[in-house]
């Protein structure tokens, strides 16, 4: 039942309950010892009264009953019935006589307002009841327990029971049905009828008077639970109505609850957990701003690389980039030249992003601008080394190898400004050999006349050589270990049984993808392969 | 679940609530399934009244003004003396008795209950040529204080607040012919409206001093018309009819025959001439003795009882040792053409001309004198026919009152003998009626009472002994039926 799941419910039905719970049980213990007392009461009581007026009722008998003076008669025993509201009939029994062989009932007699199986009756019967016979004949005063047969004599020494043997005392605290008390002209005795109708209907009345209290206390319970409730579901509501609203991204509205218990605690989090959100979710929108710009910065970077590399005649190229972050600082470029010469460079800027990217992009301008001021790497790398250093920061520069593809000549000319050594692939002699290292790289410092020079290599058929960013040798496994350049030569060794400049590509890169066993690759990683055909 | 439907909870348990209350609150009005929510009880009378006069202690007014009236003390169902107006009462010494009187008493119509009222009811009540109140004992009544009054009698009188217990108590500043119209007594009931001859309506007096009577409505409907009562009985629009004289039947009504300690009897002149003979008077009673049973069986009348005594069964001095007397046939008496007159009331004119007609054929020739009440009270008291027919109401069931009225001998000015018609005069039974007045120890008081009946039945033949009239209830059934012991019914009575 979805009615049962409100804890507003739940709390007012538990204090409802609790209420009735307590109250139950006091009105239950508190009933049954005063029934049980008042049980008490009215066994005495009728022992009592019995003996104070069976004269009475004898008297009674004999002057006004067996005259006929039936009014006077009446009037006593009213008077005596008076006296105790618990006695609703009784019956004067004769002893056997000459005329009776048994005893009989002289007269019974009632209240006609209580039980109204007794009335008068005057027939003379004889007692049928065996138990109630032998009460008689006891001729001592005697009770019998209601519903049973069970008698207790009682005699100056104690109780008996109905053969004189001594018994347990009765405490009274059972219901008794009658009292039968002998009169003192051995003739007679005088039953009396017990009525625990008036105890009963006082319980009855002060079940119903419990019972009211209990329904008035359960509504106050009710009241007051549902009030209680309200204050501990309320500001739950009002919780949940601004989860709800943060859930559908609105962090504006503040908690109003004052309390300092702890649903005020929770409310104060519950603020703070807001305001914490929407900070969160603010650093969150600039961070996609961030991110999507750097997405632009990469597009606008990968655009600057080639998209479709070069044809040259002898020669069979591969190329390929793979940035560490969204924008990188590794460049390299293509750029075809007449005759079937081509001009190609890699570098790589210090530092990763978008710092690194910009240089990266200006670099690749200044690249693709210079090769018409001359024909010369070095040219073209001192030069870009005088834009660098006088337009970027200090700490920015590039590492980078300018090379140069002299198809007629099967001859590259390279000058490399601090870049990582060219790797030479000797086919003949399946053999890989590092070029020297050199140079400065560009924008460090403002002349690097010095230290740049060209160089050349030879190309034969089969060879290859491979230009890359640090990326590769400097590429981590999970022990930290380096990728190393001894295991590049290595792998462009076993890389020269390829025959195409991809083939050897993808094998250095799967090479060093399998070395990293993913491993987060630290920096940006590229790759130019050059075979001679 | 909203607030709406903790809203329907709250509603559902204070209905259920109300629902308990009332019916803890109406719980006596379940136990008589067909009585309940009908607070008013409906009653039929044969016998109309003209007045509802305080003073008239008729059994027809007074089985009405009993709800209304009250007196310094009052008899209960069973005949026992409760404290009516006054609150306390006592004897100071064998002849003076002190009634305090319950503070800030009203009567119906507001006004305060005071000594003099008091005083002023007894004077009106002694005052009264029509009363048959048994106030002749009362020597003087004294205001004490504002609440005591003091009462002294000429005799010691044990008896005495039986007696006052018919003196209602009234407003001292309303007519007698007000109150006849207007009743206004302190009783538990009040007068609503009367339509004379037809319908009394009384309500619940809510400022009654005592217990609360549980009927709150008593329509008291006059119904001498025989069709008219048993229309009402079939259509179960009278609860209870009131000493009707023959059993209506009807179906879901139940009869009951109730003694009333009312005794009818035929009293002789003594000292006429032929009457003075106890043997004549005798044979006069065995002749009267003999046709009673055939008369009842006649008359068909399940309220008439034969008896053989003049204290009515049930009455302390009732002699049960006086027997039946042995049917004689008197087939052989003969009056002589002796001629003796008869007064009675004209309402026992059957009976009447039954006696007449059984001393006829024994030679007796009866003239028959009918009277209306008034004349046949004077009749009595001045002795002026030679037999009555005398009827007697044993009110609180003792025989005291009657002895002292009827059978002591006349004594001017003490209240003895004032209905001694018969002018019986018996020394010895009057001292035994003056110390049965003085008694205190009641098995002298009925050995007292129980041998002035045997002796004034059997050995001095003062009269025949006819009937004990009973009376006769026709019960819906289903409602309580509680009649006093003296045979009228209260509405305080009932109990529901």
């Amino acid at each position: 039942m979805k009615l049962f799941h409100s804890l507003k419910i739940q709390l007012t039905l538990i204090i409802g309950i609790l209420v009735v719970l307590i109250l139950g049980v006091n009105a239950y213990l508190l009933i049954r010892n005063k029934s049980e007392e008042l049980n008490t009461d009215i066994y005495r009581n009728a022992v009592s009264f019995s003996n104070l007026t069976v004269n009475r009722v004898m008297d009674a008998y004999n002057l006004y009953f067996k005259s006929s003076s039936f009014t006077a008669f009446h009037t006593n025993i009213f008077e005596i019935f008076k006296l105790n509201s618990d006695i609703y009939g009784l019956e004067i029994v004769a002893y056997p006589s000459k005329l009776n062989g048994q005893e009989v009932s002289l007269i019974r007699y009632g209240t006609d307002t209580a039980e109204s199986e007794i009335g008068t009756k005057t027939d003379q019967s004889k007692i049928t009841d065996p138990v109630v016979l032998n009460q008689i004949r006891l001729r001592y005063p005697s009770v019998r327990l209601a519903g049973s047969d069970v008698v207790y004599g009682i005699t100056d020494k104690g109780y008996i029971d109905l053969k004189g043997n001594k018994v347990a005392p009765f405490q009274g605290d059972q219901e008794i049905q009658n009292v039968v008390f002998p009169y003192t002209d051995n003739l007679h005795s005088v039953i009396y009828y017990v009525s625990y109708n008036q105890l009963n209907r006082r319980i009855q009345q002060t079940s119903f008077t419990i019972l009211m209290i209990t329904i008035g206390a359960m509504i106050i319970a009710v009241i007051v639970g549902y009030f209680l409730a309200l204050r501990i579901t309320k500001p739950v509501k009002v919780l949940t109505q601004r989860a709800l609203d943060i859930a559908k991204g609105d962090f504006t509205q503040q908690i109003k609850i004052t309390t300092s218990n702890e649903i005020g605690i929770l409310a104060k989090t519950f603020n703070k957990m807001t305001d914490d959100l929407a900070n969160y979710q603010r650093d969150l929108i600039e961070k996609e701003r961030i991110n999507e710009e750097l997405r632009l910065a990469g597009d606008i970077q990968q655009n600057l690389l080639p998209k479709i590399l070069p044809q040259s005649t002898g020669l069979d190229i591969a190329a390929g980039v793979k940035a560490a972050v969204e924008v990188g600082g590794d460049v390299y470029d293509f750029i075809p030249q007449a005759n079937g010469d081509l001009l190609f460079y890699i570098g790589d800027v210090t530092g990763h992003g978008v710092p690194a990217s910009l240089i990266a992009s200006i670099t690749n301008t200044l690249i693709f601008t210079l090769q018409y001021s001359s024909p010369s790497p070095r040219e073209i790398a001192l030069m870009a080394n005088h834009v660098l250093y006088s337009k970027t920061r200090k700490d920015m520069f590039v590492t980078m190898i300018i090379a140069k593809w002299e198809q007629a000549l099967n001859k590259v000319t390279y000058t490399c400004a601090g870049h990582d050594q060219m790797l030479h692939y000797h086919a003949r002699q399946q053999k890989a050999t590092l070029e020297p290292r050199g140079g400065v790289a560009l924008g460090l410092v403002k002349d690097i006349n010095k230290q740049l020079q060209d160089r050349e290599v030879m190309m034969e058929t089969g060879d290859f050589v491979l230009m890359y960013s640090d990326g590769i040798p400097e590429a981590l496994n999970p022990e930290h270990q380096r990728f190393s350049m001894d295991r590049l030569v290595r792998t462009a060794e076993q890389a020269g049984r390829f025959q195409t400049a991809q083939q050897i590509f993808d094998y250095i890169i799967a090479e060093t993808n399998q070395y990293m066993r993913g491993f987060p690759q630290a920096d940006d990683i590229t790759l130019i392969v050059l075979k001679k055909t | 679940m909203g607030k709406k439907g903790v809203f329907l909870i709250l509603c559902i348990m204070v209905l259920a609530a109300g629902g308990i209350w009332l019916k803890v609150q109406g719980g006596s009005a379940v136990l008589t399934k067909s009585f309940a929510g009908n607070a008013t009880l409906t009653l039929g009378y044969e016998r109309d009244v003209e007045s509802l006069s305080p003073l008239d202690n008729s059994p027809e007014v007074l089985t009405r003004t009993l709800n209304i009236y009250e007196g310094l003390v009052i008899l209960d169902r069973t005949l026992h003396l409760q404290p009516g107006i006054a609150l306390s009462y006592g004897q100071t010494d064998p002849t003076h008795w002190e009634f305090k009187l319950r503070e800030n008493l009203l009567f119906h119509n507001g006004q305060k209950v005071t000594v003099e009222d008091v005083v002023h009811s007894f004077e009106a009540f002694q005052a009264n040529p029509n009363g048959d109140y048994s106030l002749e004992n009362i020597d003087e009544i004294i205001v004490r204080d504002a609440q005591t009054i003091n009462i002294s009698t000429k005799r010691p009188d044990a008896l005495l607040l039986q007696k006052i217990a018919p003196v209602f108590i009234f407003p001292r500043n309303l007519s007698m012919d007000q109150l006849r119209e207007g009743p206004v007594g302190t009783g538990p009931y009040k007068l609503l409206t009367w339509e004379k001859s037809k319908l009394l309506q009384l309500t619940r007096n809510d400022f009654y001093w005592g217990e609360s009577p549980e009927v709150k409505n008593i329509r008291m409907l006059t119904l001498t018309d025989t069709e008219t009562t048993k229309n009402m009985l079939d259509n179960r629009a009278v609860d209870i009819l009131v000493d009707v004289a023959a059993p209506e039947t009807s179906a879901q009504y139940d009869t009951y025959i109730i003694p009333m300690l009312y005794h009818n009897f035929l009293f002789f002149h003594l000292q006429h001439p032929y009457l003075n003979d106890v043997s004549h008077r005798k044979s006069i009673t065995e002749i009267v003795q003999a046709g009673k049973v055939s008369y009842i069986g006649e008359q068909a009348d399940p309220t008439l009882f034969p008896t053989e005594q003049f204290i009515s069964s049930g009455t302390v001095g009732y002699n049960p040792n006086i027997q039946k007397s042995d049917t004689k046939n008197m087939d052989a008496f003969d009056g002589d053409g002796i001629s003796l007159s008869l007064a009675y009331d004209a309402s026992m004119n059957r009976e009447a001309g039954w006696i007449q007609e059984a001393l006829r054929k024994n030679g007796l020739n009866v003239h028959l004198r009918p009277l209306d009440a008034q004349n046949f009270v004077e009749a009595v008291q001045a002795g002026t026919a030679d037999m009555f027919l005398f009827g007697w109401m044993f009110n609180y069931g003792d025989a005291g009152e009657f002895f002292d009225k009827v059978i002591h001998s006349r004594s001017a000015g003490s209240g003895y003998g004032i209905y001694n018609g018969t002018h019986y005069a018996n020394a010895e039974i009057d001292a035994l009626i003056e110390e049965s007045g003085t008694l205190t120890d009641p098995t002298r008081r009925l050995k007292n009472l129980q041998n002035i009946n045997y002796t004034i039945t059997k050995k001095d033949i003062i009269g025949v002994p006819l009937f004990e009239v009973r009376k006769l209830f026709v019960v819906r059934q289903g409602v309580p039926f509680q009649p006093r012991l003296d045979g009228y019914l209260l509405g305080k009575d009932i109990q529901l």
